[in-house]
Formats: structure tokens, C-alpha cells, sequence
């Protein structure tokens, strides 16, 4: 149950009896009953919770046991709580003859890891002083709105949410935006992620190595391209939805994408997309990378090569977190190299133009044009590493040939640039209309929902294909 | 300047709305006119089209421009729908997919070509292929020949014929002096020891002929004639029978129930009053006599027919396909059919059956031949194949049960081939896959094989 009419329709129930009573007492027994009954949709048999709830359990008493005594217990609760992790995601370096002998369910692990770490080094800081009750530990790690796919909210935050939340009541404004965005969500799952995933396998299919040159280039743009494009729409579209449906309790979940194709250079792109993930990473490794090494050499020279460093580190546990295994790592070390070259070449160009004129190149538009074509093309390209394996690669590459394949990464950088540039330039000019007219805007609003909702309802039954499910599920 | 732009806001708001309650009323009227089945269907959807609009007509303005504008993107919905649909869903598709796998097990080629590009192909290369002749698609509007409606049975005489595909290649066969799939000078040879009535299935759709039903029994008796063509029901093959097999006077006389054209086929052809004539002994079209005249209107219709499926692929008919919601009109009728399908299953008429089965008796016994029956299963009544539900299952065993107890009480020998296959529960399908194909389509190869063998079995054994 993700991104599916059944998901909107006990949603939809949940809400309703949140807003049977006022109480906060009784809106987390609401959610909890909604959690727990989430969680038992993907039921396995009772035994195949067993894992996940011990992990919970231990999370829960690791955390008391940081909250009495921080300075002892985190490092051994915090490398306990990864090894349990690892053992239970059965990652490839953990032996096969130790993992759990049973089918279990991992649903969520990784978010519900992020948030217990959070919560352990949080508390170990000293910046979460009041101690969590099991009740809103449970609901805060196993949300059902945010426990399959993020986005990773931070504790404070969610507690503030909750808060604002029971001041806040259900107007018709709210339901109207709410409605928009479930439904802006389900098109971009249900309807362009379903047909680019359709395409991709199509554009698959159809390549052989005894194609004309034009067309095996064009086929492999497609090949690259097409996959990236469904991956943004299957899980931004999902944030959407569980975004939109927050509103309706009068959540404010925090948002995780923010058009991460129109970033400028790869590390805004970070900046953009999962949002949550690279923030958390950001908070919690880049930041103790980076300290730890100005610590350890306290030179103001080194401290680019520090940054360059921290940078690679945390965008390589970005690629590694996505899989357990060699393409992963792989996918890992190219998203660390692309955000640790993008930061010394900033660094570099400082240097060597100086901070003024700098400002000014970055500022140039057709360097900035330039730019966004390479991130977007380097992105894609690296991506091939996400979907596929060695085998599948090598095969690809066979198909191509190394000239259509230089080709078709050619033409994604030139095609990207100008699209990008085009689009950006459109974007711009559009968000600096004079929206004034307010009525204008909401008719515009309501015509784009309508012709959304009823493509989403015609397609869905015409396709007779059912979307792919949520990607980042599987993390 | 902001009022009038209001103002002509507004009065564009109330224009949709009154345009949507006329275009719904439209349909609504169309849709009675054309008698539409299941209007509640369409009428519900024209009333609330009619009265939403004409209610938000009452509401304040701003509500009103919301509503017509949530109305406006419906329509461009609609129509985005119906454009991506009729680019990226191509109906075929799985279908074609799954033959080729079918074809592949079975190491026959596969030509994903349609009909009418195989047709268009071969007389490219100067050979004048047609396609296959389908009386029950004249039920409603009859050929006219000297003046007089007429329902041919067979195609146009010694042509070649494209019939369908469903194991890889097309099934093509050349046809005999009368239009039926028999080898040249079937129709002079003497004694013809074996007739064969029925619909698809005695042709032989969609194996290659080697494998088909005609070939099979060929090969115990050469001089076996069919009388057949795709989509034939019962009233249709006693037509057959009258009109072809006392030229013939085949000693033993196979007529093939298909189980799939039971009692919708029934209903259907019992409403065409010039089939409904072959209930009278003494009535027929005269058609083994009318062969040259025959040939002369169905090539027309085939003429027509061939332009008709080339102006399909066109552009033209694309956009108007895209016009007319082509498309979504499709899915709601399909999901009315579905209905009609569930709510009203056709039951069988025996009382009429027994009456043509006793005229088919007759017209045979007047030359001294037997009559056998053999019952011919669909293959979607065993579980896990194809379209197999419970419900269907036992629609046909309803069938199946009507049609021998008919046959008892008439004293007609039958051949049940709906017992020579296996009756395997859904989890142990995969046995009978090696008879069946898993789409909709008749049997293959090992599938005629396994009936063939059942069926000479049982003419060997009988008196």
C-alpha cells in the first residue's frame, strides 16, 4: 500500500477519526492505531516483524541508555545500532551464515534508522533535553505517511508539527491545496512515471547492435535519460502525496525535492534532491567530518582539502545507503567524486579569479547553462549505475558501441543545456508574471487538478498496467 | 478595466457551463436515439452533465469560474488521456507478445504483420490474396444477389485466402470450387466418405494447415469435405448442410458444436429472418447453383472491406479517432459489455437447437448417411487457461449438459471432446498448456492433434 487508491482511502479514514476529538492524547492513539495497522498491511506472519520490532525496541533502549549516561554508552549504542542494521538489511560484506533464517520485513528500516541515529546523537549533544516517551518514539520512527520513503523529518520539528497541529483546524484552503498536491503526487506516479518506465523498457527492447548509427545514438540518449526522469516523478510524486495528505492533519512535513534538474552545479543539485537525506548527511556526517579534521589539522590552508574531503565522504554514503552491493558502491564513489570535484573546482576558480569576478562567472548565463547541462548529464549518466548491473552495463555498452555511446552523452550535455536554458528562462519569466489576481490564479489552480484527476482516472483504467511501485521503498 | 475583465471572465464561466449542460444533453439524446444497451450507464453521466452546470449556473461567481474552470481542464484531461492512450496503448501489443513467445515454443516463424499488410504484401508480388469470408458478419445486412438478400457460406471460389494468426504464421490456405478450405477437385471426387460442418475450428484457425483439424482427418479419409467458416454458429452450419452436402452425399457426417458459440451464436443468428427460414425442410438460398455470382459480390465487399481497414491506418481516421474520445468511448463500452456479460448470460434455446439438430438429421438421413455430433470445448473451460473463470465454467457446463441431453433425445451419437482433455485443477494449468495457447484463440497444434485423435478414435470404434 504506497501510492495507490487503498493508501488515499485509509488515509482518508485516518484523517477523519484524527479529527474526531481535540485531545492530543487522543490524536496519538489515532496515529498509533494507523501505524500499527499500516505496518501490518505488509504482514508476512507474525515472525517477520519480529526483526523490525527488535530494532525498534533496542533504538528505544539505546537512547534511554544515551540519555543517562551520553558520554559511555553512545559510541558502542551507536556502532550497535549499525551492525544490527547492516545484519538485518543483510548487506553484502555481512556473512550469509549469521543472517536471520527466516523471511522478515525491513519496510522502512532505513528511515527509521536515520531517525534513531538523530535521536541518539541529538540527545548525546545535548539539543533534545526532554526524554521521548515510547508512544511518540514509536510515532515519530514508524509514521505511516513518512515511514516507506521519507521524507526524514527531525525530531524537534516533528514535535513542533504536532504542536502547530492541534492549534490548526481544517479549512477549505487547506483542503483545496491538500487535494492539489495528492493529485499533482498521483499524476506523477501514476501516469508519467508509469509511462516513462513503460518507454524505458520499449527504448530497451528495441536496441540491438546491428542498428544504424542514428538510431542506436538517439536510442541511447533515451536509455539514459528515460530512467532518471521516472525515478524523480515515482518518488517526488510520492512525497507529494503523503506532503498533501499531511496538510489535511495539519502537518507540515518538510519538503525533499525542489526541481533538482534546474540545480546549477552538482552540489545544489544535492541541495534539491531528497532534500532530507542530504540535509541529514550534511548535519551529521560532512559536519563531524569536517570538524574532526580541523580539529585533528588546524590549518586554515588545508581547510578546502578538509571540505573536499567531507564532501566526497558524505555523497559517498549518499550512493552507498542506496544498495548493498558493488554497482552501489560504485554509484557511491561517483556521486562523492561529483560533489568533491564540483567543490574544488569552486574552490580553484575562487582562487585563481578571485572572489569578485568569480561571482561573476557563476552568475553568467550561459556559464550557469553550461553548468546545469553537465550536472544534469552527469547525473543521468551516473545513474545507469542505480538501475542496472555489471552484466546489463556491459551488455548496453556492446549494444552501443563506444562511439554511439560517446555520442548519445554528447547530445544529452547539448540537448540538456538548451532545454534546461529554455526552461529555467520560461520558469523565470512565468513565477514573474504579475499573479495579482488571485481568482485567476485558483481558476488556473482548479482547471490544471481537473484535467490532472481525470487523465490519472482514464489512464489508470485504459493503461491496464499498474504503476511501478515506489523505488525508494526498497531502501 | 478590472470590472470588464471580470466581467468577461464571468461570462466565459457561465458560456462552458452552458456549453457542457448542451453537450451533455447531446449525448444523452444520442445515446437514446441510437439505443445504446445499458443507458443508465450513459443517460446518469448526460443528467448529471446537464444538471451540474445549469445548478452552478446559481452559485456566486467566483464559484462559478472555479467550477468552469475545473470543467475546462476536465476536457483537456480528457482529451490528453485520450492522445497518450492512443499513442502508448497499443491493444495488440500484449497479444502479439504473447504469440511470439507461443510461436517460439512451438519453432513456428512468427509474422507480427496485420491481415491487411500481409494481404496488401502479396499483391504487391502480383498474388491476389483475400482475406477470409465471415457470414455471420451478414447476418444484419445480407449480400444482394439477383435482387434477392442472400448470406453466402463459403468465399470466393479457388482464391487465396489469409485467415488469421494466432500460432506465428498466418493460417493461408487456397480455396475449393464453392469457397470452403478443401483441396481442388474435392467436390468431384467420389465417394466422399466424411463431411465436416462447424465454424473456426473445422477450418482449422490458426495453425499451419498441416496441423489443423481438415488435414488431420484427411489422413484417414482423403476424401473428407469441409463445410465451414470462422464465426459460424448452428443455424449457420445447418444452412451449410442443406445448401452443400446432398451435392455430396458424404456417408458419415461430423457436425462440430463449438463450445464458445453456444447460445450468444444461437440467439444472434435465430434473429435473422433469412436464417430463421432453414427451420422450414423445403428452404434454400440456392447457393451450390449461384458460385459465379457469388464470387462477383463478394469481391466487392471484400474491395470494400480492404479499403475500410487501409483508411483505418490512416492519419485521418487517427485524428478523428482522437476527435471523438475514440478511445474512451471503447473503454465504457467495454466496461458495459463487461456488465451485459455478467448480469445476462445468454441461455441456451435447446427447444431450437433440438429443432435444427432434428432438421440436420433429416436432410442427412434422406441420402443414407449418419449423423455424428462432436462437441468441441472451449479452451477457456479449464482452469488457469486464458480467460477461465467459475462463472464461465459453468456457463458452459450449463451448455455443455443442454447440448448432449439433446442429442440423446434425438438419438445423435455424440463425440465429447471436452472430456478428452484433462480437467486439471488452476495449480497443475501448465499440463494443459501444451494444448492451449494462453491468450484467446483456438487450439494449437498438439491441441488438433489430441482432438483429431479423439475424434477418428471414436469413428473407428463406432458401429
Amino acid at each position: 500500500m504506497s501510492a495507490s487508491f487503498s493508501f488515499l482511502g485509509f488515509s482518508a479514514l485516518v484523517i477523519l477519526a484524527y479529527h474526531a476529538g481535540t485531545s492530543a492524547g487522543w490524536r496519538q492513539f489515532v496515529l498509533l492505531v494507523a501505524n500499527i495497522f499500516f505496518l501490518g498491511t505488509f504482514s508476512q506472519g507474525l515472525l517477520s516483524y519480529a526483526p523490525l520490532g527488535a530494532f525498534l525496541v533496542f533504538g528505544y533502549a539505546g537512547l534511554s541508555l544515551v540519555a543517562r549516561n551520553p558520554r559511555r554508552a553512545f559510541i558502542p549504542i551507536l556502532l550497535a545500532t549499525l551492525v544490527s542494521f547492516f545484519w538485518f538489511k543483510k548487506y553484502a560484506f555481512v556473512p550469509a551464515i549469521v543472517s536471520v533464517p527466516f523471511t522478515y520485513l525491513t519496510v522502512g528500516m532505513s528511515y527509521i534508522l536515520f531517525r534513531i541515529l538523530h535521536l541518539m546523537i541529538d540527545t548525546r549533544a545535548g539539543a533534545l533535553r526532554d526524554r521521548i516517551g515510547i508512544l511518540p518514539y514509536f510515532n515519530y520512527t514508524c509514521n505511516f505517511l513518512t515511514l516507506l520513503s521519507g521524507p526524514i523529518q527531525l525530531y524537534p520539528d516533528y514535535v513542533k508539527m504536532q504542536e502547530r497541529s492541534a492549534e490548526s483546524g481544517l479549512t477549505a484552503t487547506v483542503v483545496g491545496v491538500s487535494i492539489e498536491r495528492v493529485i499533482r503526487g498521483f499524476f506523477k506516479v501514476n501516469v508519467v512515471a508509469l509511462v516513462l518506465s513503460i518507454l524505458h523498457g520499449r527504448v530497451l527492447d528495441a536496441l540491438t547492435a546491428g542498428q544504424p548509427f542514428g538510431q542506436k545514438w538517439l536510442l541511447g540518449v533515451l536509455i539514459i535519460v528515460l530512467y532518471p526522469l521516472f525515478l524523480y516523478c515515482n518518488f517526488s510524486g510520492y512525497i507529494d502525496i503523503v506532503i498533501g495528505l499531511g496538510y489535511l492533519f495539519g502537518f507540515s512535513l518538510p519538503e525533499n525535492f525542489n526541481h533538482p534538474f534546474t540545480a546549477d552545479n552538482f552540489i545544489e543539485f544535492w541541495n534539491r534532491w531528497h532534500i532530507t537525506l542530504s540535509s541529514w548527511l550534511r548535519t551529521y556526517v560532512y559536519n563531524a567530518v569536517l570538524l574532526g579534521g580541523m580539529r585533528r589539522f588546524p590549518s586554515r590552508k588545508i581547510e578546502g582539502v578538509l571540505a573536499v574531503f567531507a564532501y566526497f565522504v558524505t555523497f559517498f554514503l549518499v550512493g552507498l545507503w542506496h544498495g548493498q552491493n558493488s554497482e552501489f558502491i560504485a554509484f557511491g564513489i561517483f556521486m562523492g567524486l561529483g560533489v568533491s570535484i564540483n567543490k574544488t573546482w569552486q574552490i580553484l576558480l575562487n582562487r585563481q579569479l578571485g572572489r569578485k569576478r568569480y561571482t561573476e562567472l557563476a552568475s553568467n548565463q550561459t556559464y550557469l547553462a553550461f553548468s546545469r547541462g553537465l550536472t544534469f548529464t552527469y547525473f543521468v549518466v551516473t545513474t545507469i549505475l542505480f538501475w542496472s548491473n555489471w552484466r546489463q552495463i556491459a551488455n548496453l555498452e556492446m549494444a552501443l558501441g563506444a562511439g554511439a555511446s560517446a555520442v548519445a552523452v554528447a547530445g544529452i550535455f547539448f540537448g540538456s543545456t538548451i532545454l534546461l536554458w529554455a526552461w529555467q528562462t520560461a520558469r523565470t519569466g512565468i513565477m514573474a508574471m504579475p499573479w495579482k489576481d488571485t481568482l485567476l490564479l485558483q481558476c488556473w489552480r482548479a482547471g490544471c487538478s481537473a484535467a490532472l484527476l481525470v487523465i490519472i482516472l482514464v489512464l489508470s483504467m485504459l493503461m491496464n498496467q499498474r504503476a511501478p511501485d515506489i523505488v525508494y521503498k526498497a531502501f | 478595466m478590472r470590472f470588464s475583465r471580470t466581467f468577461s471572465a464571468l461570462a466565459l464561466a457561465n458560456a462552458v457551463l452552458l456549453a457542457v449542460a448542451v453537450v451533455s444533453l447531446a449525448f444523452g439524446l444520442s445515446s437514446v436515439a441510437a439505443q445504446k444497451v445499458h443507458l443508465s450507464v450513459r443517460l446518469l453521466p448526460a443528467l448529471a452533465g446537464v444538471a451540474a452546470p445549469l445548478l452552478a449556473l446559481k452559485l456566486r461567481p467566483a464559484i462559478r469560474m472555479l467550477a468552469a474552470s475545473a470543467l475546462v481542464g476536465a476536457g483537456v484531461g480528457l482529451y490528453s488521456a485520450q492522445l497518450v492512450a492512443l499513442v502508448l496503448t497499443d491493444p495488440d501489443r500484449p497479444a502479439l507478445q504473447a504469440m511470439e513467445k507461443a510461436a517460439k515454443q512451438d519453432s513456428l516463424p512468427f509474422d507480427g504483420r496485420t491481415r491487411v499488410q500481409v494481404i496488401t504484401d502479396l499483391r504487391r508480388r502480383g498474388i491476389a490474396a483475400y482475406p477470409p469470408f465471415y457470414p455471420t458478419l451478414l447476418l444484419d445486412s445480407p449480400l444482394r444477389i439477383d435482387g434477392k438478400p442472400t448470406i453466402p457460406l463459403g468465399s470466393m471460389a479457388n482464391v487465396f485466402t489469409v485467415c488469421c494468426n494466432e500460432s506465428g504464421p498466418y493460417l493461408t490456405y487456397t480455396t475449393d470450387e464453392h469457397g470452403f478450405p478443401n483441396p481442388p477437385g474435392s467436390w468431384s471426387k467420389s465417394p466422399i466418405d466424411l463431411g465436416v460442418i462447424g465454424s473456426s475450428q473445422v477450418v482449422g484457425e490458426s495453425v499451419p494447415p498441416a496441423e489443423g483439424l481438415p488435414a488431420l482427418l484427411r489422413a484417414r479419409y482423403p476424401n473428407a469435405v469441409v463445410i465451414a467458416a470462422g464465426g459460424n454458429g448452428p443455424l449457420l452450419e445447418l444452412a451449410g448442410i442443406r445448401e452443400y452436402l446432398p451435392a455430396l452425399k458424404p456417408k458419415r457426417v461430423l457436425w462440430v458444436f463449438s463450445e464458445s458459440h453456444g447460445p450468444e451464436f444461437l440467439e444472434r443468428e435465430s434473429q435473422s429472418p433469412l436464417l430463421r427460414s432453414y427451420l422450414d425442410p423445403s428452404y434454400r438460398q440456392g447457393l451450390f447453383e449461384k458460385q459465379g455470382a457469388l464470387d462477383k459480390e463478394i469481391g466487392r465487399y471484400f474491395a470494400d472491406g480492404i479499403q475500410a481497414e487501409l483508411r483505418a491506418e490512416s492519419w485521418i481516421t487517427t485524428s478523428r479517432k482522437l476527435l471523438t474520445l475514440e478511445t474512451i468511448h471503447k473503454l465504457m463500452y467495454f466496461f458495459v459489455d463487461a456488465r451485459v456479460a455478467k448480469s445476462n448470460s445468454f441461455q441456451f434455446k435447446s427447444e431450437l437447437y433440438g429443432k435444427l439438430l432434428r432438421e440436420g438429421k433429416n436432410e442427412i438421413g434422406a441420402w443414407g448417411g449418419t449423423l455424428t455430433l462432436v462437441y468441441w470445448p472451449d479452451s477457456s473451460r479449464y482452469a488457469g487457461i486464458c480467460n477461465y473463470t467459475p462463472g464461465l465454467r459453468s456457463l458452459y457446463d450449463r451448455t455443455h449438459d443442454s447440448v448432449l441431453r439433446v442429442a440423446a433425445e434425438l438419438g445423435i451419437p455424440v463425440i465429447d471432446l471436452s472430456r478428452s482433455f484433462p480437467d486439471l485443477p488452476a495449480s497443475e494449468a501448465a499440463k494443459n498448456a501444451v494444448y492451449f495457447y494462453p491468450y484467446p484463440a483456438h487450439f494449437r497444434p498438439a491441441g488438433y492433434h489430441h482432438a483429431a485423435d479423439a475424434i477418428l478414435s471414436a469413428l473407428e470404434a463406432a458401429p
